[in-house]
């Protein structure tokens, strides 16, 4: 189980993964478009290529602002 | 993925200039591009006393974390809009920020000045609640930037900001708007601040992970009233873009600066009256903020408060 944080979406999802998955697929999974969020993994900003696997804290940061 | 400069791990990926950086050299990367924004564009001269708009976000508190660790020594505005809920903890923010950075912050409040949050005040003009916002806001920091003697007025502005607007204005062909965006609006005869912009030319995602770096706490969520706003729409279509051909943002808002040049040659500059009623530079006889204040019928006393933590 990864725990995922995204302040704006939704607070504290759980996820259950099969495999360990990068985090550009993991973004693909939830339709969500990497130039739109940042990705902080166990309290360190990561990139794309980064690997999350069970047990990970997952936060999902948009960026996207303004009206 | 590994930094390119040091090949220690990465922590961002910055396809628009096909690099990938740690975060020591990423905040070195976003704070030279702020240098070379300020001297290319000559947004700052040393001794220029700054006012930063601020609204708790990552961009407005990135940018005054930026200028104090230039050595600017920026004070802050904070309008308060009074939206239940959203304003007070976006204050909240913005007030620890400033005592974290040990400056004066000033802030007033829409409730305050006029009894009504900007909900209120959007209704009662029959405006939308963006352009009512907008309104208020220009004029309140302009006046409260020239009232302290605060001759620069520096927003949080980014690229993204921009893109959207010019495409919107491109979208609607709105030429009084179109040639109006620039990294700086200089001073107008003393009515008017210098107006400044030093992100114009960073990424939503590059402050994002700068604010994120730097330990900056700033506010995620986003204004209330925000939602279904076409800006947001076209933010959103120009990343879509901007994830199939990286660097395209760039490249178009460094392609309208370059026409901007040659298009503000031989244009008019700047409104040729001043407002009957607060001296504010105006096309007609009032500026649009005592227009709409009058149509308000509120009798009203233009106050703000004052926090100083720079003691």
């Amino acid at each position: 189980m990864i725990s995922i944080l995204m302040p704006l979406e939704f607070d504290g999802k759980k996820m259950d993964i099969e495999k360990p998955l990068r985090i550009r697929q993991l973004l693909k999974k939830l339709s969500l478009n990497p130039e739109d969020y940042i990705v902080v993994v166990n309290d360190t900003l990561v990139t794309d290529d980064e690997i999350v696997k069970n047990e990970d804290n997952v936060k999902i940061i948009r960026v996207v602002s303004g009206g | 993925m590994k930094c390119k400069l040091c090949n220690n791990k990465a922590a961002i990926n910055l396809r628009a200039y096909n690099t990938s950086l740690c975060k020591a050299h990423f905040l070195s990367f976003v704070e030279k591009r702020v240098t070379e924004t300020i001297r290319k564009y000559k947004l700052l001269n040393k001794g220029d006393s700054v006012l930063v708009a601020v609204s708790g976000g990552k961009d407005s508190l990135s940018l005054w974390h930026i200028l104090t660790k230039f050595g600017y020594a920026p004070e802050g505005l904070y309008i308060d809009l009074g939206i239940n809920g959203y304003s007070d903890r976006s204050l909240k923010k913005v007030l620890s920020f400033a005592k974290e950075v040990k400056a004066r912050l000033w802030v007033v409040s829409l409730k305050e000045i006029f009894g009504l949050g900007i909900k209120e005040l959007a209704r009662v003009l029959k405006r939308p609640y963006c352009s009512a916002c907008g309104t208020f806001k220009r004029y309140l920091m302009n006046r409260i930037s020239m009232e302290r003697n605060l001759r620069v007025l520096a927003t949080g502005h980014n690229l993204d900001d921009e893109v959207s607007s010019l495409l919107g204005n491109l979208l609607y062909w709105k030429e009084e708007y179109l040639w109006k965006k620039n990294v700086v609006l200089e001073e107008y005869e003393g009515h008017l601040a210098k107006k400044i912009k030093p992100f114009f030319l960073i990424s939503e995602r590059e402050i994002a992970a700068y604010a994120f770096l730097s330990g900056i706490d700033y506010i995620y969520e986003e204004c209330p009233y925000s939602v279904g706003a076409k800006t947001l729409l076209y933010k959103e279509i120009l990343s879509r873009i901007e994830d199939q051909s990286p660097g395209t943002k760039l490249m178009f808002l460094k392609g309208y600066l370059k026409r901007l040049k040659a298009e503000k040659e031989g244009r008019e500059q700047g409104p040729v009256s001043y407002c009957t009623i607060c001296n504010y530079p105006s096309w007609g006889q009032k500026c649009v903020f005592c227009s709409l204040t009058e149509r308000l019928d509120i009798p009203y006393k233009f106050e703000y408060k004052e926090y100083d933590f720079s003691k």
